[in-house]
């Protein structure tokens, strides 16, 4: 089941051109990733960051799991993953500085806004009602 | 499930909130719980079978998604979400493992055992709109 990195990502590019070489990359270290983490305990990627905090939180952290579920399908990886649960903990609470949308996964402007609309601060949000609206 | 090994693994509360929601939900965008009965040493949880296989296979065989189908499978997802809190619970545990398509395309949500009951103020409506 586990093969070199490099490899996957060959596999990768040549089965989908359309990923870029860093895309590949990226992509082939998160299926490695998942292939190992699958036998232990569950992931952290889709977690809001409020959850961690003390402050509590509301219903809206299912929206922000959204984003994180877009992010992925539209890039290939889910937007803080890491080798260590523990460094993508890390990097949701600072998602502010690790927030970032790979210029090579040519979105539209209208996902790129939905996705900083929903991966952002529980207050600025998207909300229920009427949010399928924006796409 | 075994009885035993949910006590062991503290895993009762997860089992009944899981069990609450699924016989309270009565929509399409949810799995549907058939029935549930017990014997002595174990606890049975009879589901919907749905064939199309989860979000996360579906990544694992496409590396991404067009922007079209995303969009698709993004707002089915808000829509089971919505529906989800108009039962006043949050999911919580969203991830592409959970989002499971049945035999004709369509996105439901499984897997409720982080689900937390809470009661949700219904939002000034269609804000966006």
């Amino acid at each position: 089941m586990r093969s070199d990195l490099s490899n996957i990502a060959k596999e990768q590019a040549a089965r989908n051109p359309n990923l870029s070489r860093n895309q590949a990359n990226r992509r082939a270290e998160y299926v490695r990733n998942r292939q190992l983490a699958y036998s232990t305990v569950g992931t952290p990627d889709y977690i809001a960051p409020e959850v961690f905090g003390q402050g509590g939180y509301s219903e809206t952290v299912d929206w922000w799991s959204a984003g994180a579920i877009l992010f992925e399908m539209l890039v290939g990886y889910p937007p803080f993953f890491s080798d260590e649960p523990s460094i993508t903990c890390q990097k949701i609470l600072q998602w502010r500085k690790t927030l970032n949308i790979p210029d090579d996964a040519k979105l539209s402007p209208e996902a790129t806004d939905l996705l900083k609309r929903l991966l952002c601060d529980a207050e600025n949000r998207l909300g229920a009602g009427g949010i399928h609206e924006i796409k | 499930m075994k009885k035993q090994e949910m006590i062991y693994k503290n895993q009762v509360a997860h089992v009944r909130a899981e069990r609450d929601i699924l016989a309270l939900a009565q929509n399409p965008w949810i799995v549907e719980l058939h029935c549930s009965f017990q014997d002595e040493n174990f606890l049975y949880l009879v589901m919907e079978f749905l064939q199309g296989g989860d979000l996360m296979t579906l990544l694992m065989e496409k590396d991404v998604l067009s922007e079209e189908m995303s969009r698709f499978y993004i707002a089915e997802t808000i829509l089971a979400i919505e529906s989800v809190h108009n039962l006043n619970y949050i999911h919580r545990d969203l991830k592409p493992d959970n989002l499971i398509m049945s035999k004709d395309g369509h996105i439901k949500l499984s897997d409720f055992g982080l689900c937390k009951h809470v009661e949700i103020k219904p939002k000034s409506a269609n804000i966006n709109e």
